[in-house]
């Protein structure tokens, strides 16, 4: 089956009422729910049905008199830790089981503002803190790839992990769940999960997309971005988002030319806002492979590294060549100081933005069991005393991977660990920043870095790992998020084992519109454009 | 404030300490105060250092758009919240403009220097009435950096205090724990409000400059708007440090005094924390570990200071700079520009009062405690004076505004002297005509008394002149109805005509009395005064 993935082929469709919105939207609640409720455990919770259905009426009217907006119809799944006005925002903890947010996120909103439909919310690792999403209070999230019990060998089914936090956002846009999907990537969370599960990850310069509404990890690395099927896709659909919001979030800023290449005579477009689907597109029109000169840093070449996606990674550049693109060696020094100071600087920010959740008035909250009240009402109960409460609320309501990165990051803000933990991990994010300035504005003037966005393909459920191994997951794409680059994961093809392998891509800051046409232009070439089209295997 | 307190503490040259009670004396040697134990005659120095908070005047909070609720009394609990208020997940702090616009006029008043480059950190612990886990304050970049303030001490001695800084920070929630049997109330209305923590070197050596400081202090943020800074609204709090040491020894352990409620509080709770200090060193050979670093109270009924809690007991507030806030970056121009509004501060006024009207100290500081009376003041010397061809006598004005509309506004309960001028009531129109009718003569001083109170009562919102001419009070100003009167008045009474060329004085005044009845008091008294002795004389 020609499976219909691409936002402007879907639009076009039902442009032309060849389809309708109703049918493209039961399809994915039926998909999702093939085989057993919810079966890959994409989506902590769907959206309910008679509002799906006053959506899709409104949505189909739209089309029906031509005042279809641009993403009208377009089934969406958004990653659980965005707020979305009166739907579950759960962050896949007991501590928000319940908890329904009277206010979009900005990100649901521009997307709502657009008519797209949000099918569900979903799952992910707890408040985004893990690479596996299989740690949320919600269970765990299946990989498509797993390999379904028919299988030739006599293995039975073997299920793999979809990588996270932005687990059930890849997954679902992997099994065609939802057209697209929203993910927040702290330190690889989109283009981690986007590799486990052979989608197009993109996280954009950090600011571009505001923040507002979504629950926060560590504020000053958290960055919503998009899991699509194409680059494409991708960019139309970080043309509704990235957006300046003033009102709501002073870190979120306009996007403009960086003109730190530039002469500076040359103040011209200094400044100059850019739109980034017209710059895509310009770039896709005027420009090739030829205009751009691809990095390698030597230091991302990490024992860890599986065989296939070094192959891969060698193949990348070698059919770079091939069509005439220019690839230099690179050096980005400090790469190997990232990972500790990422987990400590993401700790200590996770530790202080996570007070909030005390069960004072939001949220779960630690209620004594009622053994002893034999009285009547008259009788006044005292209550367990407010340390108590927080003591117990906080640890029954957060899990554990949860609660050792609060401790870590407790430990790291501390007043005695400060100076050592803390201040030297800002220093480390500093140099690994500069680092990366160094390549975009030194002699070779790089515009893109290829990197692996992981060090192998996506991992068994259940396989006993050290924890430090599963922090290593995260060394291709933690640099990025300290220097608040754009960065990118596209698949290519599948390992020997079947699992989807990608490269990642990083550019210069505010330099998306870049990134975007590079990844484009790679994911064309004739030995990879095929990739996406496969089905996973475990869905078949 | 009232106007009658702030005379008489202009007389009294603010506060005397009431060591009466006290095992203390305040004592000047070579110009520098120190306290005298009256039972072993040893000499002590006192140190104390003062942090200040005060309401930033604004219409929203710091870092979200409800409403400031100020001194407005009477509020439902929790209904000026916001979700950032209430640290919703998600929610982002965007600061408020005119907070730090507030700041920067304090900052100036007081001399400091704005810090072009500031942030904001986070200082972390769990309370109920603190939503976020953490207040938002500045630690290690104040917006403000030194300062000071000259004071006038009652003997005429001056006293500089330097000031450390001025930080921004939010206010927390309060707790009501006496409204309910077992459960602590929360109201968040004060939640997240902005305040300015001003914090002075410890500079201070007697309890009088703190309250000579705080009132002038008080005195400057109102003058220049920053701050209502009403104590009793809690617009205005104050912690305050103390200790005690030999002259020429180490400073002793110092104590904090958290929670007074007015400047007398706090000259009082200092007298009675350094007699506790000294009693307690010297009952132990002045050994210093008698005293114990913690935080006390103030209990105003008995006067006495109580322990509330060891410094050991604080917990690790994990300052970190917060990763949701950009630097606060303010410019030489947004300086510059604040400057000029900012307009001639108190002590600037008093010095140019004084010399360009050649009135006295003491009323000069009477015509500062209000700007909206200075302004007043100047004005109702030159209003409209084309009329009247000169400056109207400054004497007079002074008599009415200082004596008479102060004794009314007092009488009356009115704290604001600005809340008298409108249409109905005061006005420099009004004023200044009352003023010109009393100077050419149309009515007595004492009449004019009588119609500036009428227009203080605003019953009757006519002018000056109408009201007078309505109740037939203007003075007799035609000399031959006088003339008549005063001769029939001499000759109808030869016994008191002879008793007066007997040298009896008394008999005078009986006979301005009765002109003053026949006329009701509208005649002229210099006129009659010349026409009386004209009469009298010729009976001689």
């Amino acid at each position: 089956m020609n499976r219909l993935t691409n936002i402007s082929q879907i639009r076009k469709s039902l442009i032309d009422g060849k389809l309708k919105v109703n049918d493209l939207v039961q399809n994915k609640i039926k998909e999702i729910n093939r085989g057993s409720p919810n079966r890959l455990n994409t989506f902590i919770s769907l959206e309910d049905e008679k509002s799906l259905e006053k959506q899709i009426k409104e949505s189909q009217e739209r089309y029906n008199n031509g005042t279809n907006k641009r993403l009208d119809g377009i089934p969406i799944g958004v990653k659980d830790n965005f707020s979305s006005k009166n739907f579950k925002t759960t962050c896949a903890s007991k501590i928000l089981e319940n908890y329904k947010p009277s206010f979009d996120s900005t990100v649901v909103k521009l997307l709502k503002d657009e008519g797209a439909i949000i099918i569900g919310k979903t799952n992910m690792d707890e408040f985004s803190m893990g690479s596996s999403s299989t740690s949320g209070n919600f269970g765990k999230v299946i990989n498509p790839w797993s390999k379904p019990n028919n299988s030739n060998n006599n293995e039975g089914e073997v299920l793999y992990v979809a990588g996270g936090s932005s687990g059930g956002s890849a997954a679902a846009v992997a099994s065609n769940y939802c057209v697209a999907s929203i993910g927040s990537d702290t330190g690889g969370s989109i283009r981690q999960p986007s590799s486990y599960c052979g989608v197009v990850g993109f996280k954009p310069s950090y600011g571009l997309i505001s923040r507002f509404g979504l629950v926060a990890y560590a504020s000053s690395l958290d960055t919503p971005g998009v899991l699509t099927n194409s680059v494409e896709d991708a960019a139309e659909l970080l043309d509704v988002l990235i957006k300046k919001d003033q009102e709501n979030d002073s870190t979120s800023i306009e996007f403009i030319n960086n003109n730190n290449n530039n002469n500076n005579n040359n103040n011209n477009n200094k400044n100059e806002k850019k739109n980034i689907l017209n710059e895509f597109n310009e770039k896709l029109k005027n420009k090739n492979i030829k205009d751009l000169v691809f990095g390698i840093p030597k230091d991302y070449l990490v024992k860890e590294l599986d065989t296939d996606i070094l192959n891969l990674w060698k193949e990348v550049v070698e059919e770079i060549e091939k069509r005439g693109g220019k690839v230099v060696p690179v050096s980005l020094p400090h790469t190997r100081y990232a990972l500790p100071a990422y987990y400590l600087l993401a700790t200590s920010e996770a530790s202080s933005n996570l007070s909030r959740f005390d069960g004072v008035r939001y949220g779960y909250r630690y209620e004594e069991e009622n053994e002893n009240s034999s009285g009547g009402n008259d009788e006044i109960k005292i209550g367990m005393g407010l340390k108590d409460m927080y003591t117990k609320t906080r640890t029954n309501g957060f899990g554990e991977e949860v609660k050792k990165r609060i401790i870590l990051g407790t430990m790291a803000l501390s007043r005695s660990s400060y100076d050592n933990f803390y201040t030297k991990a800002q220093k480390i994010r500093r140099l690994v920043s500069d680092d990366f300035k160094n390549v975009f504005q030194g002699e070779n003037k790089v515009d893109i870095l290829i990197t692996p966005t992981a060090p192998s393909p996506a991992f068994k459920q259940n396989e006993k790992m050290d924890p430090i191994e599963v922090y290593v997951n995260d060394i291709m794409t933690i640099p990025s998020n300290l220097a608040g680059l754009p960065a990118c994961s596209i698949p290519l093809k599948l390992s020997k084992s079947n699992l989807p392998i990608s490269v990642q891509l990083i550019s210069n800051r505010l330099t998306d519109d870049n990134l975007l046409f590079a990844a484009h232009t790679i994911m064309n070439f004739d030995c990879y454009k095929d990739f996406t089209s496969i089905t996973p295997n475990y869905l078949k | 404030m009232n106007y009658l307190n702030k005379i008489n503490k202009i007389n009294n040259k603010l506060f005397y300490s009431t060591t009466s009670t006290n095992q203390i004396k305040n004592v000047v040697i070579n110009n520098k105060d120190y306290l005298k134990s009256l039972k072993t005659g040893e000499i002590w120095e006192l140190i104390v250092g003062i942090e200040v908070h005060a309401q930033t005047k604004t219409k929203e909070k710091l870092f979200s758009n409800s409403l400031n609720i100020g001194s407005m009394e009477g509020f439902k609990a929790n209904s000026r919240v916001s979700f950032v208020d209430a640290a919703f997940p998600g929610v982002l702090p965007v600061l408020n403009d005119k907070c730090v616009e507030q700041a920067i006029k304090t900052g100036l008043a007081i001399g400091g220097t704005i810090n072009k480059y500031s942030f904001f950190d986070r200082k972390h612990y769990f309370y109920q009435d603190l939503p976020q886990g953490y207040q938002i304050t500045q630690l290690s970049e104040p917006i403000v950096k030194g300062g000071s303030m000259e004071l006038e001490l009652r003997d005429g001695r001056q006293h500089q205090i330097r000031i450390s800084h001025i930080q921004l920070e939010q206010d927390s929630g309060k707790s009501i724990h006496d409204l309910h049997p077992t459960k602590s109330l929360v109201d968040l209305n004060r939640a997240g409000i902005g305040l300015m923590e001003i914090v002075s070197h410890a500079d201070f050596t007697s309890s009088e400059q703190v309250g000579c400081y705080i009132e002038k202090l008080q005195h400057l943020l109102k003058h220049i708007g920053s701050s209502d800074a009403n104590m009793q609204f809690g617009e205005m709090r104050c912690d305050v440090n103390i200790s005690v040491h030999k002259p020429n020894t180490e400073f002793g352990t110092r104590v904090e005094l958290k929670n007074m409620i007015s400047a007398k509080a706090i000259v009082s709770s200092i007298d009675s924390e350094a007699n506790r200090q000294i009693s307690l060193l010297e009952s132990d050979g002045n050994n210093n570990n008698r005293i114990s670093r913690e935080t006390r109270g103030f209990n105003q009924e008995t006067g006495e200071t109580y322990h509330l809690r060891t410094k050991e007991d604080e917990v690790d507030y994990r300052f970190f700079p917060d990763p949701d806030l950009p630097p606060l970056i303010i410019s030489d121009e947004r300086i510059q520009t604040i400057k000029q509004q900012l307009g001639e501060l108190p002590q600037d006024m008093k010095k140019r009062l004084i010399k360009q009207y050649s009135i006295s100290n003491y009323d000069a500081e009477l015509l500062i405690q209000d700007q909206s009376i200075a302004k007043f003041f100047e004005q109702s010397i030159i209003f409209n004076n084309n009329n009247i061809k000169k400056q109207r006598d400054i004497k007079k004005i002074l008599n009415f505004l200082l004596r008479d509309i102060f004794s009314w506004l007092n009488s009356n309960n009115i704290q604001e002297f600005k809340s008298i001028i409108n249409e109905n009531q005061l006005s420099i129109e009004k004023f200044t005509e009352l003023l010109d009718l009393i100077e050419q003569g149309y009515i007595s001083t004492n009449i004019g008394k009588t119609i500036l109170f009428q227009i203080l009562n605003g019953s009757d919102s006519r002018s000056p002149k109408t009201l007078i001419d309505s109740q037939g009070l203007s003075q007799i100003s035609d000399d031959s109805v006088l003339d008549q009167l005063v001769q029939q008045l001499v000759e109808n009474h030869p016994k008191e005509v002879t008793e007066y060329h007997q040298g009896k004085q008394r008999v005078y005044k009986f006979f301005m009395g009765e002109i003053m009845k026949k006329t009701k008091g509208r005649s002229n008294p210099e006129i009659v005064n010349n026409l009386l002795k004209k009469y009298l004389d010729l009976k001689k």
